[in-house]
């Protein structure tokens, strides 16, 4: 879920729009990519920096596309 | 490719801390601390050590204050005595691009280098190609002695290992005017006379050292001094946070302004000026024309292509319409016209009716500092919804789409130049002597201006936006009656 939020849209979540051209063509489909209002993270101290994401239960913060690919890489192999 | 980068989010920050002060009326008391609150000691410095890091940020924050950074005379200024003097309402240039000097890293110059992965080989053919004889060895591995070296690359075409790189300097190579270079320190300086305001070396810079400076102080000064604030909205606004212009214009008013206009209003007047004027060159002799909306545009034909001056439309840009008919209906209001790009910034500037500038970058920002999120606003129903046509002037080719749409009788044979470097550089110079067809419409960023070196959003979605928008409209001949 990544967040399409204002402030994490400033803070570069715009780039992470288009996470699903990134992702290789073979986890395409056991991966499902979507956007959500504010995830509520950005205006609570101590929780990271935008943008957020979510994945599965774990929040990245800061995400670009080469940490989501990685944490969606390793929540695959769980 | 991405178009934010980390030195674009610190300079978004920045704006944001700066905004969130000056609401609570705190700044000139709190603004000396954001360079210690952004890089506290202990730490990771990007720079040397946490007092460059912080030295680079105070001039970062001068920029955003509205100063050039070389008008500083006393390094001990502290930010705060500049607060003051723009909150009394300082006069401002028409230059508005500053260089960070701390910054500026000083990138070498322009130069081919050999890489520690040249193994010395026995062919040598570095060596044997290099038609100035530049390449000496020692140590057992290749040197190009830089004062020989005529920057012709050959050895790096040559090199079996891929052992020779090129380091250009990311402004300069991207300028398409050649319009900044090294002082003799080694910083770059923009010459304002060739700079066309484009932004290209603001967003090539890895340093964040070229500034745009911000008219955001005085936007507040005048709001407390009890003017009406009026916005203008840039077409391109519509492809921005993934959000929807009936929100966006709701925004405005949220963040205290007055009034709300689109730009593509102004642009639907654009159309039809530009269209009977096409019409009118051609019938009387003249052999093509281009347009003149894109003020980068404009620029680089006044400064590096006087040749091509007569054949640039005379028609005004859609802001000036726009701000003209928001003068007549508000006379003493200030206006702000919301921007994609540096290029705006300056036109603004020379703009008789139109008084400042606020970038998407400072839009979002604004936001930001007061914790709206556009996906919680209520659309702004109701209002004047301008013609399709005229929202696509936010995207290359949308002019010459509305154009063809009202030039009735004449047959566009056009050229779309979609974005300015050195080769559409050299192709417009051309244009006078050789131009074929009848019309040429130029945009200096490529995509329009929703690839403007302020905007959010990535254009290819931003484009998305854009249409969804102009299906949502009126076409401009189906409702517009032509004048
Ligand atoms: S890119 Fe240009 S402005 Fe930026 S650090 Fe290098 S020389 Fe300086
Ligand atoms: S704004 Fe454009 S024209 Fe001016 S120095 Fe930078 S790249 Fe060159
Ligand atoms: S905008 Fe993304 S967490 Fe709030």
């Amino acid at each position: 879920m990544i967040c399409a939020g204002t402030h994490c849209y400033l803070m570069g979540g715009a780039e992470l729009q288009l996470f699903h051209e990134y992702l290789p063509a073979g986890l395409r489909d056991s991966v499902i990519v979507t956007g959500s209002p504010c995830l509520g993270n950005c205006n609570c101290e101590g929780s990271g920096k935008p943008p957020f994401v979510m994945v599965n239960d774990i929040i990245v913060e800061q995400a670009t596309i080469q940490s989501l690919l990685e944490v969606v890489n390793a929540e695959l192999k769980n | 490719m991405s178009v934010t980068n980390n030195a674009m989010i610190i300079r978004r920050d920045l704006l944001t801390r700066i905004i969130k002060l000056m609401e609570r009326e705190e700044l000139e008391k709190k603004i000396d601390r954001i360079p210690l609150e952004v890089r506290p000691r202990g730490e990771d410095s990007v720079r040397c050590c946490v007092h460059k890091d912080r030295a680079v940020l105070k001039y970062k924050l001068m920029a955003i204050l509205g100063f050039n950074i070389a008008d500083e005379t006393d390094e001990l200024t502290p930010l705060s005595e500049y607060v003051r003097m723009a909150y009394n309402g300082r006069s401002q240039s028409d230059v508005v691009l500053t260089v960070v000097d701390e910054a500026c890293s000083s990138c070498r110059q322009t130069s081919y280098e050999v890489s520690n992965l040249c193994r010395g080989c026995v062919a040598r053919p570095c060596i044997n190609n290099c038609p100035k004889d530049a390449i000496r060895f020692f140590n057992g591995q290749a040197h190009i002695d830089h004062k020989a070296c005529v920057n012709c690359g050959k050895c790096l075409k040559m090199c079996p290992f891929h052992a020779i790189v090129y380091m250009p300097v990311p402004c300069e190579e991207v300028c398409p005017v050649n319009a900044i270079k090294k002082n003799d320190r080694g910083v770059e300086y923009i010459d304002p006379a060739k700079c066309i305001n484009c932004g290209k070396c603001m967003i090539a810079c890895p340093f964040g050292a070229i500034m745009e400076k911000s008219n955001l102080v005085d936007i507040f000064r005048n709001k407390i001094e009890g003017k009406k604030l009026i916005a203008l909205l840039a077409p391109a606004i519509a492809g921005q946070f993934g959000s929807d212009i009936q929100r966006i214009r709701s925004s405005f008013h949220m963040l205290g302004f007055d009034y709300v206009y689109e730009v593509a209003e102004g642009a639907e007047q654009t159309i039809f000026n530009e269209a009977a004027e096409l019409k009118e060159r051609l019938e009387e002799g003249q052999p093509f024309m281009t347009t003149s909306c894109c003020p980068g545009y404009t620029s680089l034909v006044d400064k590096h292509i006087p040749a091509l001056k007569p054949f640039v439309s005379h028609t005004r840009s859609p802001m000036h319409y726009m701000a003209k008919k928001a003068r007549e209906e508000h006379q003493d209001a200030c206006i702000v016209f919301v921007s994609p790009c540096p290029a705006k910034k300056w036109e603004v500037y020379h703009d008789s009716y139109t008084d400042y500038t606020l970038s998407f970058e400072e839009y979002g920002a604004w936001l930001v500092a007061r914790q709206l999120d556009l996906n919680d606003i209520e659309p702004l129903e109701g209002g004047y919804t301008p013609a399709a046509e005229a929202r696509g002037f936010a995207t290359s080719g949308g002019v010459t789409a509305a154009v063809k749409k009202v030039a009735e009788g004449v047959n566009i044979n056009e050229t779309i130049i979609n974005g300015i470097d050195k080769a559409a550089l050299r192709q417009l110079k051309n244009m006078p002597r050789n131009y074929q067809g009848n019309f040429v419409e130029v945009m200096t960023c490529e995509n329009g201006c929703i690839g403007g070196c302020n905007v959010i959003s990535n254009p290819r979605l931003a484009a998305k936006k854009i249409q969804e928008a102009m299906e949502n409209a009126p076409g401009i001949l189906a409702e517009k009656a032509l004048p």
